[in-house]
């Protein structure tokens, strides 16, 4: 299987979300890379999109309970549409809120700005959507991640998603990139890795590992699935 | 205005979802209900299905369409149809608690697979296109070969990563991949010959 047929293969997967959390982003960023030049794949990933949501309607359906109709209903009502309004309450949240405001104008780090080429609006949409519902959750948390001479933050909620944020940051030596990593029982998980851009970073993270004591960045020449230079960003997580 | 073609059930309805999106973009919130009521049968069934916990079901499904009510201004209809934003979600987001740990211990804790009963079937009232596409979709997933139907409903249906399917199935991570990009190939063609 050339590296075509194998991209092809992995839009399928993307689409029926049968990749693993660990592979997702970085199979995003390959397609990214990928589809601009590629029409056939382009095509695919349209033609696909939409017969893949189809096959919900393969389920038998099944009427919402009286009590989920009522409950829908009160939590339309009673949820604010623009979630910063209702993240004032706590310090925590308010930050959340003040970095998510900040990073939305942000532009994203160069895997995303593959994106612009095509896919660019439902990245977005979806990176909001991500960071709406991080925001708009108490379980939320923030950590900072302490470097020589900056720092980065990551917004987070157990077990589920997270970005990780930078500003004024110095990009890594030349031909290396930065590589995020959570650390469980000891074990180094690889996130992605990523570059600046201007200064700036936004990492998305589709799942914080459960149980993850420890996040931490290091220089590497590429992606690896074991850091092979000591952590120049760490922080820990509550 | 004039449509440069004929429109079909399917169209009009993407049009009543784009409407009803939009309006919940402003604030209407039975506009959005309308839009819950539409497809909220289709969404929990899809998420009983995979989950096989009702009660997990509805608190997955609840999130979407809040989720659904939060970015309902962000969405693009040319980006694909109303209902294919909403599914692909709903998908998502159990398929996120399908992997959970705390998921996990909730659907071993099940007694057994969920049993619809005709009582469910009956409770739910459609639009006529709407059951018409689901004969469609059924029909077509039907006549896929066993072997793609197989991998396919594993994989989406399971909540299974391509991975697991392979070792569930005891085959090939490369043929796994194979069947379910085949297998979406031919659904497509084969809604595509018959539901228009």
């Amino acid at each position: 299987m050339n590296q075509h047929e194998e991209l092809q293969t992995r839009i399928a997967a993307y689409l029926i979300d049968g990749l693993p959390a660990t592979e997702v982003h970085r199979s995003e960023r390959e397609l990214l890379e990928h589809l601009p030049g590629c029409e056939e794949c382009r095509d695919l990933m349209v033609d696909l999109r939409e017969v893949a949501s189809e096959l919900a309607l393969a389920a038998q359906p099944v009427a919402p309970s009286a009590h989920m109709d009522a409950a829908m209903r009160r939590a339309i009502s009673e949820e604010p549409r623009l979630v910063v309004s209702v993240s004032e309450r706590k310090p925590r949240r308010a930050l959340a809120v003040a970095l998510v405001a900040a990073l939305l104008a942000l532009p994203t780090t160069w895997a995303l700005n593959l994106a612009g080429r095509l896919d660019q609006a439902e990245r977005e949409a979806r990176a909001s959507t991500a960071l709406e519902q991080l925001v708009s959750d108490p379980a939320v948390r923030t950590v900072s991640l302490a470097g020589k001479d900056a720092a980065m933050t990551l917004v987070y909620k157990p077990g589920s998603q997270g970005v990780l944020l930078a500003d004024r940051l110095s990009p890594p030596p030349q031909g290396k990139v930065f590589e995020l990593w959570f650390i469980r029982s000891g074990t180094p998980v690889p996130v992605d890795v990523f570059r600046p851009q201007e200064g700036r970073v936004r990492v998305d993270v589709s799942s914080v590992p459960r149980g993850a004591e420890v996040v931490a960045v290091t220089v590497e020449d590429r992606f690896v699935s074991q850091p092979t230079t000591a952590p120049i960003f760490v922080g820990t997580l509550a | 205005m004039v449509e440069p073609r004929a429109m079909g059930a399917s169209d009009l309805s993407d049009r009543r979802d784009r409407d009803l999106l939009a309006s919940a973009a402003q604030g209407d919130e039975e506009a959005f209900m309308a839009f819950y009521k539409r497809y909220s049968s289709t969404a929990l069934g899809l998420s009983v299905r995979m989950l096989r916990n009702r009660a997990l079901a509805e608190e997955v499904i609840q999130e979407v369409f809040l989720e659904v009510w939060r970015s309902a201004g962000r969405f693009d209809p040319a980006r694909g149809s109303a209902r294919s934003w909403l599914l692909a979600r709903a998908h998502a987001r159990t398929v996120d608690a399908i992997r959970r740990e705390e998921a996990s211990k909730r659907r071993e804790r099940a007694d057994a697979p969920i049993e619809l009963t005709q009582d469910h079937a009956d409770a739910v009232a459609e639009d006529d296109w709407l059951e018409d596409r689901r004969a469609q979709v059924r029909s077509a997933l039907n006549r896929l070969p066993d072997a793609q139907r197989e991998v396919l409903e594993k994989a989406y249906f399971g909540g299974l990563t391509q991975r697991e399917v392979a070792d569930q199935m005891d085959i090939p991570l490369g043929t796994v991949k194979t069947r379910t990009l085949h297998g979406l190939k031919r659904l497509k063609a084969s809604l595509e010959g018959g539901s228009r």
